[in-house]
């Protein structure tokens, strides 16, 4: 689903250069559950922006589903972006000012969804995390772990091929972690393909591979199932 | 301490210096428009005091019709304006006779005189310096205006960051970005010219009845005011919603 090669990305400022990606080659298959781990600083989140088409490399190539999109222009990457990957944050990222049911809605919105179709796929959702009670609350009112799974349901209501997790248990408890390590590794033996950043070794375990970063490079691969 | 309070207070101008500058220029052109105002009124408040007694100025109609039964029947004591309707023919005679039976009749004031047209001519100019200094002030006040909208847009896309960034991770597009903000801005726009249009009527309307011929007031003047109003708004707020809609999203995402 995912090749780089050579991957290089340099963050310039005034005075001081980054390299936050420097010559990162790896592949992750179709289905696949992949860790990605390291200390701060290591070029995991950039990676992972990269990866999700946010931000753009410097140099060298990036094949997702065979097509060259290094490159692509603002327009064709958020086309992509919202037929294909879904994100999930360490700090949930939902929208203080719409509920729950609109944060979920507004993938679909975005892909042009019918407002009966969108209705639909959001409830079923609510109901496959066990939020559908809360459907009518606004972030603030939720729990760490209840926020995250309004997450999780977002970014996976359009049904997308990749979800990219930066820390998904970050900011949870172990119980609330556990679970949405749970809801992911349902998901992923649904099919979707999945690649975490984490700086937990018990989240990664969840996973099937864990790459190592230190200095925007690959260190080691581990092969866990 | 009060060194370090300034110190602090700079830097965050500076750090948003196109938000600061929007408003002390804003803030600037409004305290001019002010002093313009206060400078106006108050010398449209001195105009003609000179005169000692401006509350005993009285216009006469009546329909007397020779000059001597006018003159007459304002009397010595009676008031000081008269006025007479006169053929134009041979039009220095007619004023010179009716000096000599002024001057014969109340010797006691001075005899002096002007023309109705001359006078109405003078009206209008004030009307036209009127509708000058309206449109002066309007534009001024639209200015403001587009200075607030601007400064406003410039908060709200500054508060609303995280959302944008949020927004294009979840797939929005540019237009999409653009719109959210614009639309938020076209509802106040809207209300304004809501609450504008009738007070503007009203005022409009007053003001004509002072004219003996009047041009009606059309629905469609508030349409093309309106858009007009739209189409500044748009192009006030629009850079700011560009500007964000384009910002890379991993940058108002880290910030968090």
């Amino acid at each position: 689903m995912i090749r780089i090669n050579d991957l290089e990305k340099i963050y310039k400022t005034e005075e001081v250069e980054t390299i936050a990606l420097n010559k990162l080659s790896f592949q992750v298959n179709d289905g696949e559950f992949v860790a990605v781990m390291g200390p701060s600083g290591c070029g995991k989140s950039t990676l992972l922006n990269i990866l999700g088409l946010l931000d753009d490399p410097d140099s060298g190539s990036f094949l997702f589903n065979g097509i060259e999109v290094a490159h692509f222009n603002e327009r064709k990457r958020a086309d992509l972006r919202k037929r294909n990957i879904g994100f999930v944050f360490q700090s949930f990222n939902l929208i203080d000012e719409l509920t729950v049911f609109e944060n979920v809605e507004l993938p679909l919105i975005y892909l042009g969804v019918k407002s009966d179709e969108r209705k639909k796929r959001v409830e079923e959702m609510l109901d496959k995390m066990q939020i559908m009670h809360r459907r009518n609350h606004y972030p603030q009112q939720l729990s760490g772990g209840q926020q995250q799974r309004v997450a999780v349901a977002r970014a996976v209501v359009n049904k997308p091929k990749l979800i990219l997790a930066d820390e998904p248990t970050g900011n949870l408890d172990s119980s609330n972690g556990n679970e949405v390590m749970e809801l992911l590794t349902d998901l992923n033996e649904q099919g979707t393909t999945i690649i975490m950043v984490t700086h937990s070794e018990h989240d990664a375990r969840y996973s099937h591979r864990i790459i190592r970063m230190l200095d925007g490079q690959t260190v080691t691969e581990n092969i866990l199932a | 301490m009060l060194k370090n309070y300034f110190k602090i207070a700079f830097r965050n101008l500076w750090r948003h210096r196109v938000f600061s500058f929007i408003n002390i220029l804003g803030l600037t052109v409004g305290m001019t428009a002010g002093f313009l105002i206060f400078l106006y009124v108050r010398f449209e408040l001195s105009y003609d005091s000179f005169h000692s007694n401006t509350d005993r100025i009285y216009r006469v109609v009546s329909d007397i019709k020779t000059p001597t039964e006018v003159i007459k029947a304002a009397g010595p004591n009676g008031c000081s304006l008269v006025s007479i309707k006169l053929s134009t023919q041979n039009l220095p005679k007619t004023i010179a006779s009716i000096e000599n039976k002024w001057n014969a009749l109340i010797p006691a004031r001075p005899f002096s005189y002007y023309f109705l047209d001359e006078f109405f001519d003078k009206q209008f100019r004030s009307e036209e310096r009127l509708g000058k200094l309206f449109l002066n002030f309007s534009v001024l006040a639209i200015i403001i205006s587009c200075l607030g909208l601007l400064g406003l847009a410039s908060y709200s896309t500054m508060q609303r960051t995280r959302e944008i960034g949020i927004r294009k991770v979840l797939g929005a597009s540019v237009p999409n970005i653009v719109n959210l903000l614009s639309r938020d801005f076209l509802k106040l726009v809207a209300i304004a010219i809501l609450i504008a249009s009738p007070i503007a009527w009203y005022a409009m309307h007053g003001w004509l009845l002072d004219f003996a011929y009047r041009i009606g007031i059309g629905w469609w003047i508030f349409v093309i005011a309106g858009i007009m109003a739209v189409l500044i708004a748009i192009a006030t707020v629009s850079y700011q919603a560009m500007k964000a809609a384009i910002a890379n999203p991993v940058k108002s995402l880290r910030v968090e």
